[in-house]
């Protein structure tokens, strides 16, 4: 299972990295796979939301004191 | 001696320098759009006949600084030949200006530079609008063309519905929400709509389609200004749909070119008036 989970840790980047280190990830993600990406900054939380709904991926958001934890399915 | 075409002059677009042998020549783009012929062509005149640079303008337009007054007919007639357009100065509806909208920005809720095109048909230069009216269109909340600074501004809104079941309460439009409008309460996204700016974030985000849109307009607000007296322009009708915003702002010129005195602005003319009042006639 764990081989399947991919992690990103974007705590500290700001756009438009956060933009460039997840817009493959996201679009690769296959069928059973996960993506775990931790963020502070929410304008970029908002990016990855939409690109979520433009994949139709499942999405869970979860937040742990001074960041989020976004986790992202197919 | 120079001959001058007064015609040519009344048309707009010519600032007299403080060097009065020099005119700085206004050129207007609708909703910021420069295409790049005539931004090469632009260049080319300021290079050949000014001094080599040229200034972008608050209201979206680009000025040509240093054209001899001599060169000035010879210059306009270029830039006519390659659909340059003038600017305007002066007692009329000036530039439309917009905010890049929904074809480049990801909140824009309506292509907005279309909408100032629109606009710009129908209004641009009108002489029976005697006083300086301006005039700008932005596609969400955020208002980044300054509708709110400007007489006439438009911002546009999305509403929206709540489809409970689909809800996860993940927390994501609860963060993303500038305003706090939303709170996840027994896993379920909770709305405060005295809150809600209607900016359309929620149903083009939700990752499970909780929220869907219903209806979008452009609520309008008038008499803003900058300047020595700067104010903010207030909400004079809501939701506007887009097929009926030339209609909302002519009934706005209306009241203005109707009741106005010699050199008043929509803002003066308002703070004269009363709000109350105004708004009573373009109801
Ligand atoms: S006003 Fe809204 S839609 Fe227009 S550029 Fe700004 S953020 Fe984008
Ligand atoms: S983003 Fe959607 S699913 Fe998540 S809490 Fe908001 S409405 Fe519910
Ligand atoms: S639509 Fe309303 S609740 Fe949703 S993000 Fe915008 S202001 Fe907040």
């Amino acid at each position: 299972m764990s081989d399947k989970t991919k992690k990103l840790d974007l705590r500290g980047e700001k756009c438009p990295f956060t933009l460039i280190h997840t817009r493959e990830p996201i679009e690769q993600i296959k069928e059973g796979e996960i993506l775990e990406i931790l963020i502070d900054y929410v304008p970029a939380i908002e990016t990855i939301g939409q690109l979520a709904f433009k994949h139709n991926l499942k999405f869970d958001f979860e937040r742990i004191d001074d960041y989020v934890k976004l986790t992202l399915r197919k | 001696m120079t001959k001058i075409d007064y015609d040519d002059l009344k048309r707009g677009g010519i600032i007299q320098q403080r060097d009065s042998d020099y005119v700085i020549l206004r050129i207007r783009n609708i909703a910021g759009r420069v295409d790049s012929d005539n931004l090469a062509k632009i260049g080319e005149i300021a290079e050949k006949y000014g001094k080599g640079y040229v200034r972008c303008t608050t209201m979206q337009g680009i000025e040509i600084p240093w054209i001899k007054f001599d060169d000035l007919s010879k210059v306009r007639k270029e830039l006519d030949d390659a659909g340059i357009l003038h600017g305007a100065c002066g007692p009329r509806v000036r530039t439309i200006m917009s905010c890049p909208g929904s074809s480049l920005c990801k909140y824009g809720l309506f292509d907005t530079t279309k909408i100032a095109k629109k606009l710009d048909d129908a209004f641009f230069g009108k002489e029976k609008i005697k006083h300086k009216t301006k005039i700008s269109v932005t596609a969400c909340p955020n208002s980044c063309a300054l509708p709110r600074a400007h007489d006439i501004g438009l911002i546009a809104r999305l509403d929206m519905e709540f489809d409970e079941s689909k809800c996860t309460g993940c927390g994501l439009c609860a963060e993303i929400c500038k305003r706090k409008a939303i709170e996840i309460v027994d896993k379920k996204a909770t709305i405060t709509w005295e809150k809600c700016n209607y900016c359309g974030k929620c149903p083009n985000t939700c990752p499970f389609k909780a929220w869907k849109a219903t209806r979008r307009g452009f609520d309008i607000y008038v008499g803003g200004r900058m300047g020595g007296e700067a104010q903010l322009g207030q909400l004079a009708m809501h939701f506007v749909p887009e097929t009926e915003v030339i209609d909302a702002i002519q009934k706005c010129t209306d009241v203005l070119v109707n009741h106005a005195k010699d050199g008043e602005r929509l803002s003066t003319f308002i703070n004269r008036v009363g709000f109350e009042w105004f708004k009573e006639r373009i109801e």
